[in-house]
Parts: C-alpha cells; structure tokens; sequence
C-alpha cells in the first residue's frame, strides 16, 4: 500500500547525506517504529513519506501513486483524510481551545458539529475529555501531544506517521499513547513512528534502523 | 454566504484582535479622511459653479461707497441696501458698446412670519434680467405679476405665501437649493418695487428718506461688447452720470472665487493623496505583520491537508470583511459631522457650498469603500500569496 | 465593571456636551433683538443634558443588568428626544441661514446619533452577554 523506493536526501547547507537509496513497503495492520541516533535522520524519512518533503532521488507510492507528482488539491486531500502527522514538538495554535485545535483544520464552519462530536469521543478515549475548552497553555506536556495525536487522528487516515510520539513524557501517558497506537495498527491502519522508546520497539512489528 | 460561514469567518477575526483592530482603524481613518475631503471640495464646486449665474455681468455699477456691501452680498449673501436714483440707468444704457443691461434694486427686510430673521428682497427685470433672471426661468417661465414672489430655498413659506412688512405675498415657485446667496433671497418683479415700497410704509415699516422716493435702484449691471474696453464704458459713465458711482467686477470676482477654489481643492487633493499613501504603507506593514503572525497557523493547516487556494481564500475574506466594516463605518461617521456641518463648512471657508443629495451621498460612501476594500486588499495580497505558499514542514520546523 | 464605567462615562460626557452645545460651544442666535423659538430649545437642550448626564452618574453605581438596561433604553428615548426638541416641539429660527441652524443643530444631531447609538449597541450588548456584577 504505502512503498518507498530508493529515496535519497541531502541537506544542501552542509552537504551531509541523511538519506541513502532507501526502500520501505507497508501493508495494513503494520507498526513500523524508526529507530536510530539523533541525526540520523528519522524525521526527515517521515516528512519525506508523508509527502511534507521532497526527496532528492526516489518515489513515494501511496496505492501506486507518486506523492510527488500530485497537484496541490489532491495533495492537501492526502493530508486532509489519508496520511495523519503527528509533529515532534506539540504545534498546536495559542489562540485556539484544544477542540478548535482539533476541528478547526478540517472545516469551514461547515460540519463542524459532527466533527466536534467525535473529538469529544476521541478526548475521553484518551482520558482528557475536560480539557476540550481549554487553551493549549493550560496544558501539560502530555496532555498536549495527546491533542496533537487526536488532530492527527480525527479524519481516521489510513496511515498515521507520529515523529516521536512518546518522548519527553512520563511513563503512564507514554503508555496511553502507545497502546492506542498499537490498537489503531490492528484495526488496519498503518503506524510509521520514529522513536527512541523500547516500549515502541516491543509493540512494533517492523523495526527500521537508520 | 452560509450562517455557519459567517460566524467562523468572525471567529477567526476575533482571534487576531489586535492587528485586525489596526486594520479596522487605519481603513476607517483612510475612508473618513477620504469622504469628507471629496464631500468638501465636490460641495464647494457646485456651489461655485451655481455662484457664476450671480457673478455673470462685466460691471456692476454701485453707489459710490457701497463697493464693499456689494462684493459681500454678492459673495456672501449679507445683506444690505444701497440707491441711486433711478434715473442713471437711462444715462447708462446709451452708453456706446454695452451689449447688455439691467437694474436690480434690494431691500431689506423682517420677514414677518418669523421676526427674527431678515430676508433681501430683490427687484428684478424680468425682461432684460441676464444675472438672476437666466436662473430663475429655469424654474418658472411665466411673467410674474406684481404681487407675485419667487423664492430662495431657505426661505420659509406657509400656506403658498410670504409675509413681509404685514402683507401676504403670493409665492408661485421656490427656487432649487443653491448654496449661494441667491437661496436666502425673495425675488419680485420690479414693476412692483412701489407698491411694494408704499406698502411697507403704510404698515409702519421704517423707511430711509431714499426708500420712501420710491424712483430707485441698487445697482445697475452691464455687459459689454467683446471689442470695447471695460475701462472705457467706465470712464464715458463717469462723464455722463458724474463720479457718484463705484464698481464692481463680478466676472473678476468670480475668476477669484474659482482661484480660490482650485486653491482649496488643490490642498484637499495633496493631502488626501499624501495620507492615502502613508495609510498605504501602514496597510502594508500591518499585513506583513498579520500575515508573519500567522504563518505557523497557515503552514500546520497545510499540513493537515488544506488548500493553498482555500487558505488564501479564508485569508482574503477575512482582510476584505475587516476592511470593508472599517470603510463604511469611516463613511458613516464622516458623514455624520460632515453632512449635518454642511453650512458650516461652506460659511468657514467663505465660499458659497452645495452638499451632496442622497443619492450622491450613497454613491460616494460605495466608491470610497470598494476603494479603501481595494487598497486594503492590494496591500496584503503579497503576504497572503507569501505566506501560503510557504514550505509548511519546513516552516513548522522553523517555529518549533 | 468596565462596561459600567465605560458606559457611565459616554453617557456623562455626551450628556454635558448637549448642555454645552447651545450655550458655549455652537451657541444658537443670539437674543439682542428678541427671544426666539431656538432660545428656549436652548433651556430644554441644558435641562435634557444634565438629565443624561445625572442618568450617566446613575448608572456607574448599578450594579444590576436589568437596571443598566433600563436606564440605556431611558438614555435612547433622551436621545430622540435631544433631536425632537429643535425640530418639532419647540423649532428653531425658521432661516436655514440661521446660527441655530447652521451650528447648534448640526452639534446636536451629532450628539443625538452618538448617545443613541451607544444606549442601543448597550442594550443589545448587555441582553445577550451582560451579567449581573
């Protein structure tokens, strides 16, 4: 479904290479975690494969479609409902509450009740349904990326691509988060993680080292 | 636009408070700014140009000392009185190269209905009148008869008449508003100036010795042949009639009223167009600030799957509706002190002001707001097209 | 407490400036000769404006949302009533060239829009979000 073929990257500022001839194919129901020292350029892989960042050489096939040869509408409908993204630090925008940082990037004003429904279920699942009216400074650091994987989520792509999902934060909301990305896995989806977690490393059932 | 739309349009302002109060405020400081300066000049245009019936004679021949009282009232519609014996129009008028004459001859009075206010009464020659008469027969064509009136537009009528000195005038028409002197006049026929006059007198009415006479008038204007020189019909009159008389230009008056005018506007225009511009440059650094304030919002929502053409949209829609709330409502209260002051203005800048009808108001408040909505939208289109077409994940990478 | 020191300050203010507007400010014609009809709008002018402006006092030291409606509703009815004073019930000179035309009724038609507006945006604002302090 998602296959990754022979990407190659280079930063040009300095010249290093980060990505080398890389290959990757992922069916549903598959937990890749991408492991490797810093630098060693994990998120620049997932940028690369969810379609953020063009690779030097290479292609990258979602249903045998090259993400890089997408006009921009059909791109944005990618990232809109296929791939989640879930970023390294927690992005989430200071003037909106966390249930507008979770709707407001998928409507117009248009179907935004139903949307703010299923984010209520999403919050509970999660454990931080009273945080909905809330703003993002009010938040503790888990509590925030937990917000940040809900966003990524709402749209329930079919691939989630979560750039250290579980780093920085204490073991229990750690383990919130991974056990709800291994249930997402086997409900079909695909997880691509970069991580430096054990715990990731054990639910995974493909271990990439860069 | 749908109601769910609207309110999110709304809500997004809001979340940007404060650099959409300053967009809010610099269009509606730019709109104010540009309204009134183009209801001001537009009014003192008309009214000059109304005012040039008035002046249209070569000379006006006044009783020596009175120049001053002439060129005011003229000008300024003040009023006052001023005679000679009536008998000094035959002597002019067979002065060699005049091409056309006539006599006026003023009155003041209280009008009686309201006690307070005087009103300049003018007798005019209906058949040989080219100074008010050209203007008043665009209103009524028909001879008016000795007890007939016309008026001015800010003269008060009840019933179809006008009381002066305790008799009830008939008043057949009610000239068009003017913004000049001529609106605050009451205009008879001059066949009626001695009943008029005997009238006033019987009543009680004060009159001078000159009044009483009877045989007078005020001023007498004269056009001349293009091919005779001003100064010589002035130096014959002065060897016909003797040095009882003074002149006055109001063809020069006229030139000058203009002079001024294109003076005034010109002012307006320069500093209309130097605000305009140093709005321009606050617009855009009040876009390149919103647009740079917002760029991580726009590049996450890049990410998660929306359109460039769609964000550009929100954008613009929310930078044209701040705009365009600013615009008008900068209109509307513009309007309020500049429409309600309309005579005001026109009396402190000494020129004769027309204001602008309904019509014309509704017309400028929908030019100068599509413009400012226009400007506004010239100044952050550039940072709207930068800011959407960002590298979002290396945007983001940037902000983080 | 700020839209009621906010509030009670417009109020004040416009309130002292309708009493300005015929005697200090755009004063209406003056009385050498006779009396006329915009002197004594003149006295109802200066009794209305210290009215809005005592009403403006008022209102600073109600706490209640019902009562801060009532009194801008009163305050908008005043408003009208700034206007109908000159161009009903009492008139003024009947010249348009007239000083009570040309300055004071120009100043409080200006007043007039300002107070209205702001008693009506007030109503409307306290209805929908106004609390009891």
């Amino acid at each position: 479904m998602l296959r990754v073929e022979e990407i190659s990257k280079r930063f040009k500022k300095n010249g290093r290479t980060v990505l080398d001839h890389l290959d990757l194919s992922l069916e549903k129901g598959e937990f890749c975690a991408v492991m490797g020292g810093s630098g060693s350029g994990k998120s620049t892989l997932l940028a690369v494969v969810a379609g953020f960042l063009k690779p030097d050489e290479g292609h990258v096939f979602l249903d045998g479609k090259d993400l890089y040869v997408l006009s921009d509408k059909e791109l944005s409908s990618v990232h809109r409902s296929r791939i989640g993204y879930v970023p390294q630090s927690n992005i989430l925008l200071k003037n909106y509450t966390v249930m507008e940082n979770i709707v407001s990037p998928y409507t117009d004003g248009e179907k935004e009740q139903v949307l703010k429904e299923k984010a209520a279920v999403i919050l509970s699942e999660m454990g931080i349904a009273d945080l909905a009216d809330r703003f993002p400074y009010e938040l503790s650091g888990g509590e925030q990326k937990r917000v940040c994987l809900i966003r990524a989520l709402l749209m329930d792509p079919e691939i989630l691509i979560a750039d250290e999902p579980t780093t920085g934060l204490d073991a229990v909301t750690g383990d919130i988060i991974l056990r709800f990305l291994d249930t997402y896995a086997k409900s079909g989806k695909i997880i691509l993680a970069a991580t430096h977690d054990e715990h990731s490393k054990a639910l995974a059932t493909r271990v990439l080292t860069l | 636009m749908s109601n769910r739309k609207t309110r999110y349009l709304l809500k997004n302002i809001r979340r940007q408070r404060f650099y959409n109060l300053c967009l809010l405020l610099t269009i509606l400081i730019l709109s104010s700014i540009l309204f009134a300066a183009s209801v001001i000049s537009q009014s003192l245009n008309q009214g000059v140009r109304n005012m040039e019936r008035r002046l249209g004679a070569d000379i006006m021949f006044v009783p020596k000392g009175s120049k001053e009282n002439a060129e005011n009232m003229l000008l300024e519609g003040s009023r006052s009185s001023f005679y000679f014996d009536d008998s000094i129009f035959e002597k002019i008028s067979g002065i060699d190269g005049i091409s056309e004459i006539t006599s006026q001859c003023f009155l003041k009075s209280l009008s009686a209905d309201c006690c307070s206010s005087e009103v300049q009464i003018v007798f005019f020659d209906p058949e040989t009148d080219f100074v008010v008469g050209p203007w008043i027969e665009t209103e009524y064509s028909k001879k008016l008869s000795q007890d007939q009136v016309i008026v001015g537009s800010s003269i008060t009528i009840e019933n179809g008449v006008i009381r002066l000195f305790g008799k009830e005038y008939p008043v057949v028409s009610q000239m068009a508003k003017t913004g000049t002197a001529l609106d605050s006049s009451v205009y008879f026929s001059s066949s009626a100036k001695s009943d008029v006059l005997l009238h006033a007198e019987e009543k009680g009415s004060f009159l001078t010795e000159e009044q009483k006479k009877g045989e007078i008038l005020s001023s007498v204007f004269v056009n001349v042949s293009s091919d005779v020189k001003l100064e010589k019909v002035i130096e014959t009159a002065h060897q016909t009639v003797g040095d009882i008389f003074d002149v006055v230009y109001p063809k020069q008056l006229n030139t000058s009223l203009a002079g001024s005018l294109s003076n005034i506007t010109g002012i307006v225009r320069i500093l209309s167009i130097s605000l305009t511009v140093l709005l321009f440059l606050i617009l855009l650094l009040i876009s390149s600030l919103i647009m740079n304030q917002r760029k991580q919002e726009v590049a996450l929502f890049r990410i998660l799957g929306k359109t460039k053409r769609k964000l550009a949209l929100a954008l613009i829609s929310e930078v044209g509706a701040v705009s365009l709330a600013g615009a008008v409502s900068g209109c509307l209260l513009s309007a309020l002190i500049v429409i309600p002051f309309g005579t005001f203005i026109g009396r402190s800048f000494s020129m004769p002001y027309l204001g602008p009808g309904t019509l014309k108001t509704l017309l400028l408040v929908g030019v100068i707001s599509s413009s400012a909505v226009i400007i506004s939208f010239l100044t952050s289109v550039f940072f709207i097209l930068k800011v959407t077409n960002i590298q979002p994940y290396l945007a983001l990478r940037r902000e983080e | 407490m700020k839209n009621r020191i906010t509030i009670a300050l417009l109020f004040i203010l416009t309130g002292l400036l309708i009493t300005l507007a015929p005697t200090v400010l755009f004063k209406v014609c003056s009385t050498e000769k006779m009396k006329m009809a915009c002197y004594y709008t003149r006295g109802a002018e200066i009794g209305l404006g210290i009215l809005i402006a005592a009403l403006g006092a008022v209102y600073f030291f109600f706490e209640n949302k019902g009562t801060r409606i009532g009194i801008s509703i009163a305050q908008f009815l005043n408003a009208v009533l700034v206007l109908v004073y000159p161009l009903k019930l009492i008139g003024l000179c009947k010249n348009s060239e007239m000083d009570c035309r040309v300055k004071t009724l120009p100043a409080l038609i200006v007043l007039a829009v300002v107070l209205g507006g702001t008693a009506a945006a007030n109503v409307i604002y306290l209805a929908k979000f106004g609390k009891t302090e």
